[in-house]
């Protein structure tokens, strides 16, 4: 029998087998990697449902009722309600447009803009305002 | 020298030399079966052991069966579950039991080292590989536990249920036991009753609102502590799709803390608890005899002074001094005017029919466990008859009240309560008919005639049309009603031109005050509940100011009616009604 070959055979299984280890190794690490993805996915979610949980109780009821009276808000009243069939289709073109800026109690200014209300049966006067 | 050299050798064999071939190649052949065997072996065990240790290591964070979060109507995180470690010792491991001990105590607090030094001895002479030290430990002691590196220390994630809310709507959220089990309202029924198949979603919406809940904890607490009562009920029902916006029974507690909270605290009055509602029930026996189609509403009735049945005298708190028409009899509530209503329409039969249509003779079939039945008499004499009609001689919980008033205020159609929040784009399907239009349409009149002039006109809110009916019952005690007990209570429904939401308010046992004028009547301690209750949500709803031609229509059906110049106008208040001022 001829040494050579078997020598040779001998030799790539050595090298097949290193390479069959080294493969397993990395597909062993990629496992852990995933694992470790894994456990950090659960730990965030972990960490969301607190927080969601947090947010829910800054915004519980005794603690809005105090801050919306240092804000200066007050309860909406029905009387603030306007059917848009009593405005007179007028005023809602004169302020079509304008800016209004408000300050509120933080000290923070935001501005306010009217909605124009189209109107087509009315004629438009040239004056009444800019429309956004 | 190689092995080609060797194998290359052509020179004639000399035994020698051959021999220490042979020898040569069998020394080889070891050497290649060794090295084999090595590699097999190094492929076989190494990473095999490896990726074998590997599987277990994604500790399971998530491995307990979560309750589903709660949220209300609009979203509102009501209930959730939030993983804590929780604190536990292997006493096999725990070398010096005083040590871990104390140290133990210093970190976490609440623990009494010489208590728990025994445990670990007597758990490690038991040779138990698992004690408890501390459930929900907050993070900072977990980190301190886990720096002081004591041996044997085993740290348990479990899922902890959370109420941010605090107090809002306890009695329906209910609490969880110290494993995460329900024990009450909603928790409950998610473990052993209606809503069990759900125990497995994600999130499940309720019906509750929960700005109308703080509204409503709001106004009635106001009262509860002003009148001084024993308890309080509040709920807001929607009347067109019977979804509960907001239910709360005072004494309340916090969900967080449910499993230390007093049975009076923990009493769910609102469905929990079956009372004898007194003349709120007049709403339901008023239907029933105008539904009969023998009363109408301007018909007019004698009032005596004291109506005989038998052995039984029946009185009115204020004696009319002149007849009534049936829509007086309600607004002015008549005891006497209403029994004699029930009898000219037929007595016991409708009046049963009525109620019966209505459910009140069932327990309502909420989500929820803790739900009264109601207690009815046997047999229906003329003297039970005229009671039930003013709301005494039957107890039935104020959810089922809600229900029925809802039913008949509503469109006349069988409204039942729920405590789930109903998808958009469900169609409303009519229950079964239990009133006639006509009947609705003169009950919604007479509720608006109660609160403009009548005993409910604390109820009234600008802008909104809001009808009702007052309740004053006395409360039963030992053989008989009980002197000064009462339960003062209130009915209304908004808006009614189109009605949407129905608003009760009942307070048990209220002591008379100034600001109630000295007296305890539902008119003065609930109807003002309800008003700002209605005043404050119905903005918040979206429900738009009633409509005045509607309220034109009523009070001129009202003067239609109105006996000549005997009852004041009520003028300044129904001026007051008008949305544009």
């Amino acid at each position: 029998m001829s040494l050579r070959p078997a020598i040779l055979t001998g030799i790539a299984a050595l090298f097949a087998a290193m390479g069959v280890f080294e493969l397993k190794r990395l597909v062993h690490e990629r496992e852990r990697e995933l694992a470790r993805l894994e456990r950090a996915i659960a730990e965030e979610k972990a960490r969301i449902r607190t927080l969601r949980a947090d947010l829910a109780w800054l915004g519980r009821p005794e603690r809005l009722v105090t801050q919306a009276r240092q804000l200066g808000l007050e309860p909406a009243r029905i009387d603030r309600f306007v059917r848009t069939d009593d405005l007179p289709d007028a005023v809602a073109l004169a302020f079509a447009g304008r800016s209004l800026t408000v300050e509120l109690a933080a000290g923070e200014a935001i501005e306010l803009r009217f909605k124009p209300i189209l109107a087509p049966a009315l004629p438009l006067r040239p004056s009444g305002g800019t429309r956004p | 020298m190689s092995w080609s050299a060797l194998d290359a050798s052509l020179e004639p064999p000399d035994p020698a030399l051959s021999r220490g071939r042979r020898r040569l190649v069998l020394v080889g052949v070891l050497f290649v079966a060794l090295f084999a065997g090595l590699g097999l072996r190094l492929l076989h065990l190494a990473p095999e052991e490896r990726t074998a240790e590997a599987a277990p290591e994604p500790a399971p964070v998530e491995p307990l069966r979560r309750r589903p979060d709660l949220l209300d109507r609009r979203g509102e995180l009501l209930a959730t579950d939030v993983p804590v470690p929780s604190l536990a010792v292997d006493p096999l491991q725990v070398g010096d039991p005083r040590r871990t001990a104390e140290r133990l105590a210093r970190i976490v607090g609440g623990i009494d080292p010489s208590v728990l030094e025994r445990r670990l001895v007597k758990a490690k002479a038991a040779g138990r590989r698992f004690e408890w030290v501390a459930h929900r430990v907050s993070p900072a002691a977990e980190r301190a536990v886990l720096e002081a590196g004591l041996p044997g220390i085993v740290l348990r994630t479990s899922e902890h249920r959370v109420y941010p809310k605090g107090h809002a709507a306890a009695h329906l959220l209910g609490f969880v036991d110290i494993d995460n089990r329900g024990l009450a309202g909603v928790e409950h029924a998610l473990d052993h009753g209606r809503l069990s198949a759900l125990r497995d979603a994600r999130e499940i919406a309720l019906s509750l609102d929960l700005r109308v809940q703080e509204a409503l904890r709001d106004e009635l607490g106001r009262a509860f502590r002003e009148f001084r009562a024993i308890g309080a009920c509040g709920l807001v029902l929607d009347v067109r799709t019977g979804e509960l916006l907001g239910l709360v029974s005072l004494p309340d507690f916090d969900s967080n803390l449910g499993g230390g909270a007093r049975p009076e605290q923990r009493k769910n009055r609102c469905t929990g608890g079956s009372y004898e509602l007194g003349s709120l029930f007049k709403v339901l026996s008023h239907a029933a005899a105008l539904d009969s189609g023998r009363v109408r509403v301007g018909q007019r009735f004698e009032i005596p002074p004291a109506l005989r049945i038998g052995r039984h005298t029946i009185r009115d708190v204020h004696p009319a001094r002149r007849p009534f028409t049936a829509a007086e009899i309600f607004s002015h509530s008549s005891n006497i005017g209403t029994a004699q209503m029930v009898f000219a329409a037929g007595g016991a039969e409708p009046l049963r029919a009525m109620l019966g249509r209505l459910g009140l003779f069932e327990r309502a079939p909420l989500e929820i466990l803790e739900i009264a039945r109601p207690q009815v008499q046997k047999s229906w004499p003329d003297v039970v008859t005229a009671t039930v009609s003013f709301g005494h001689g039957i107890a039935v919980s104020p959810l089922r009240f809600a229900e029925a008033v809802a039913s008949l205020v509503g469109d006349g159609t069988l409204v039942r309560a729920t405590l789930l929040k109903r998808p958009h784009d469900a169609a409303i399907e009519p229950g079964p008919r239990v009133a006639s239009r006509r009947t609705v349409e003169d009950l919604r009149w007479m509720m608006w005639l109660t609160v403009a002039d009548g005993t409910a006109k604390k109820a009234a809110v600008p802008g909104y049309l809001v009808g009702g009916k007052t309740g004053t019952a006395d409360k039963p005690g030992r053989g008989g009603y009980r002197r000064g007990a009462v339960l003062a209570s209130f009915v209304g429904v908004f808006p009614l031109d189109a009605p949407r939401y129905l608003v009760l308010a009942i307070v048990d046992e209220p002591k008379a005050t100034a600001a109630s004028g000295g007296t305890r009547y539902g008119g003065q301690v609930a109807a003002p509940v309800v008003g700002s209750v209605i005043a404050r949500i119905g903005p918040l709803l979206g429900v738009p100011p009633s409509d005045p031609a509607v309220e034109a229509r009523y009070k001129e059906r009202w003067s239609a009616m109105r006996p000549t110049a005997a009852v004041a106008t009520g003028g300044p208040r129904l001026a007051a009604l008008d949305p544009r001022r």
